[in-house]
């Protein structure tokens, strides 16, 4: 694709997380190999610098609180904070396998998960707050965008806590089954989660009533917001699944069906934060950008064949995408100014 | 995508030597990582092995299929270990003593993330040789372990004798006909035995061969007596008016001897019978004896031989339970050298048992796949393990399937090349209809 630059590493471990820090500079790769790779985006060359955190496999990544830094969950059991500059540290270390679930907030909040509970760590990494016993396993946690409240997904639903540091009960979101994956609309209203059954399932927090989604043709492993909030996208299908949620009402209409189609289906999704532009990547290794415009546009960033796609993620100003696949190719897409915004 | 990791089950209920099992597997030098996915703090595992200590989490799946449970914690943990660039050779997952292994088979049928890196490559029942018999009679979970086990290792051998261990054996036979029965004593299977089992992979189903029981025998007891011309046999009322008898010449006073004569008198039992009234005399020869017992409170009959030697009588129920003892014919107390319990066990009516069918010809496939599936609905939960190979009309490939209560899977097979072309089922599962299954299949035949 014209007006864009790829830069491309294989870094041989698959990839495990992939975040933009909250300042936006500085882009990490995590690895089933036990390293956390970051890259300062304003850099011209690019360059990878890995950092060995265990020998094991890092879980999940997502960027600290505080800029430059990111957190991760490594399956022995430790959290480390990954500064871009200064290296890494361990920040807490627990006995219950694993700390793969994470959240953070900016107001510094940073929530990660141990079996059926949810620690709040302060800085130093000692738990300020214990949230739990959940149904089960914690399976998804994500903070709302004020930071106040955090949704937990479990077994039969989700737990909305509200951390006013009062040690209150959650408001409990049930729904029969395994939920997973979780996501806020920005505005807070709506709460979905991807289920074990292949399903999304959506509550509107507004008017109490909820609804379920597809099946799809896979589990889904990843859901994402439009820049406006109007459209869910949902991985899972052979397209990408697009709900339009702007009319307030559940359940939404039968879902748009954007992207390539063919018999590998799409791995990932990840809105443009920006532009009403989503990144889809397949099952093949391709990789898509797709507006949501009424009359939709594709372009193809890479093409098959490859391994699945196993991670996507946008810089804050959407001006740079990132991604990678089950077998450790990572890449960082680099737009000129006004290429996206034509394209949407 | 890689290659998939072989994944095993480890069962049993507590005591019955599981730790002990998975100890000697990650101790033996078989060069193999091992990860292993257990419930109970154990304090195991070699420096390259990982243990993983985790909560069963039992997830029902809202798909309509009204038995269909998963293993939550298992999806995440082998998710997780998936996403490890340094893999495992092999996982190991040992389930607590009371768990139904139903789950975390289901787990690999119904998520696919699972089935993607991993394969389910067998269950291993550990069966406590002293106490199985004990868990057999009030526990479900113990029956679906049996159930649904691919190899049986009947464990701690040293603490029963021959006769207990061939009923336990006979017994766990009727409920899983598919399995593989080992005894072992300290947990010491060979790695062979329970690793690499393929009791799931349909691409190494090339026949299905059910372990045939042995035959039951018509006679409960047999044993060997020294009689010089007479002996008597004398009994008191029992469970049951009448007794049938046999006499025979045996060659030495041993278990063998007396088995071996077990056999060559076991259809003399089907023969026409003489009834005998208290005092007549019972002989060698083709006959077999009914003793009357009944209208007195004891009987004595004659052991009546021409010969003086070793004599073995065979007794359709067991001795002690018409009080019955031996003397000569002086009457001095006469001993049994050696005696033997034949199919002690058949008052067992486990509700667990093993149905095979075996049909030449070919079969519809339409027929067939509407068949299973109306069983499975019907029937799956009682269902736990089902197998088929199956010639389908048309096709020079087998058609090789399998289902975990109301979940199925199947896929086109080895060719038949010149072998004949049959259709074989087991089913292991509980309150099993074996002439409505035969029918059903028999249905499927092409006209």
């Amino acid at each position: 694709m014209n007006g864009c630059r790829l830069d491309r590493w294989a870094v041989d471990a698959p990839l495990t997380g992939i975040c933009v820090e909250r300042g936006g500079r500085y882009a990490a790769f995590a690895g089933g190999d036990g390293c956390v790779r970051v890259v300062d985006l304003q850099d011209r060359e690019l360059a990878l610098s890995a950092l060995s955190l265990t020998s094991g496999a890092i879980l999940a990544l997502v960027a600290d609180s505080r800029a430059p830094a990111f957190i991760c969950g490594a399956d022995n059991g430790a959290v480390y904070r990954v500064h871009a500059v200064e290296g890494s540290r361990e920040l807490a270390r627990f006995t219950r396998p694993w700390p793969d679930q994470l959240a953070t907030h900016p107001c510094g909040l940073r929530a990660v998960s141990e079996g059926p509970q949810v620690r709040v760590l302060d800085a130093g990494g000692q738990t300020v707050t214990e949230l739990g016993d959940h149904p089960s396993t914690v399976a998804g946690l994500a903070s709302d965008s004020s930071g106040r409240r955090l949704a937990v997904s479990h077994y039969n639903g989700v737990s909305l806590w509200t951390l006013d540091g009062r040690c209150g009960e959650p408001h409990r979101l049930y729904h029969r089954g395994s939920h997973l994956d979780l996501s806020w609309r920005s505005d807070e209203r709506f709460v979905v989660t991807a289920t074990q059954e292949k399903t999304i399932h959506a509550w509107d927090l507004v008017s109490g009533q909820d609804t379920s989604l597809g099946p799809c043709m896979s589990k889904v492993k990843s859901i994402s917001w439009s820049a406006d909030g109007s459209w869910l996208l949902a991985s899972g299908t052979d397209t990408v699944s697009c709900w339009l949620f702007s009319t307030g009402r559940l359940p939404p209409a039968a879902p748009r069906m954007l992207g390539r189609y063919s018999e590998h289906l799409v791995a990932r999704v990840s809105a443009n934060p920006r532009h009403a532009l989503i990144a889809a990547g397949y099952n093949d290794g391709g990789l898509d950008l797709v507006s949501l415009a009424p009359r939709p546009q594709r372009r193809a960033l890479t093409s098959a064949p490859g391994s699945p796609i196993a991670g996507l993620a946008w810089s804050p100003d959407g001006n740079c995408l990132l991604g990678g696949d089950s077998d450790g190719r990572v890449f960082v897409c680099r737009f000129e100014t006004d290429v996206l915004a034509r394209l949407a | 995508m890689g290659q998939t990791i072989p994944v095993t089950v480890l069962t049993g209920f507590l005591g019955s030597g599981k730790t002990t099992l998975l100890n000697r597997i990650l101790t033996e030098n078989h060069g193999q990582r091992i990860a292993v996915i257990e419930n109970e703090f154990g304090e195991i595992g070699v420096d390259q092995d990982l243990v993983i200590n985790a909560d069963e989490e039992i997830f029902e799946m809202n798909n309509g299929c009204i038995c269909c449970t998963v293993r939550g914690d298992l999806i995440r943990i082998l998710g997780n270990l998936a996403k490890r660039r340094d893999k495992f050779d092999r996982i190991l997952v040992e389930t607590t003593g009371l768990a139904d292994p139903g789950p975390v088979a289901q787990t690999f049928f119904v998520d696919d993330d699972t089935r993607d890196s991993f394969d389910l490559d067998g269950v291993i029942t550990m069966v406590d040789a002293k106490h199985a018999e004990l868990h057999l009679d009030d526990s479900e979970e113990a029956m679906a372990q049996i159930a649904f086990a691919d190899v049986l290792l009947i464990n701690k051998i040293d603490l029963v004798d021959g006769d207990e261990l061939n009923a336990l054996e006979r017994r766990l036979r009727a409920m899983n006909a598919m399995a593989r029965i080992e005894r072992v004593r300290m947990a010491d299977a060979p790695m062979e035995q329970v690793l690499d089992v393929g009791g799931f992979d349909l691409r190494r189903a090339l026949d299905i061969k059910p372990g045939f029981l042995e035959p039951e025998y018509p006679f409960e007891w047999g044993g060997v007596l020294h009689i010089d011309g007479t002996a008597r046999f004398r009994l008191h009322n029992g469970p049951d008016p009448a007794m049938s008898a046999v006499l025979e010449p045996v060659d030495a006073a041993t278990p063998e001897a007396l088995t071996e004569t077990a056999e060559r008198v076991f259809t003399r039992f089907s023969a026409p019978d003489s009834v005998l009234k208290p005092g007549a005399a019972i002989r060698p020869g083709e006959t077999h004896w009914t003793l009357g017992l009944t209208g007195a409170e004891h009987y004595e009959y004659m052991l009546e031989v021409d010969r003086p030697g070793l004599y073995a009588l065979f007794t359709e129920h067991m001795p002690e339970e018409f009080d019955a003892g031996f003397c000569d014919a002086a009457g001095a107390t006469l001993n049994v050298a050696v005696e033997h319990v034949f199919n002690p066990e058949h008052t067992h009516d486990d509700t667990v048992q093993s149905v095979a069918l075996e049909l030449d010809g070919e079969i519809e496939e339409f027929a067939l796949s509407a068949w299973l599936s109306r069983l499975l609905q019907t029937q799956g939960p009682d269902i736990f393990r089902l197998k088929g190979i199956v010639a389908l009309k048309g096709e020079d490939r087998r058609f090789v399937f399998q289902g975990v209560h109301m979940l199925f899977d199947g896929q086109p097979g080895a060719p038949w090349g010149d072998q004949r072309r049959s259709n074989r089922l087991v089913f292991i599962g509980r309150n099993l209809d074996e002439a409505a299954l035969e029918q059903g299949l028999r249905d499927c035949r092409v006209q």
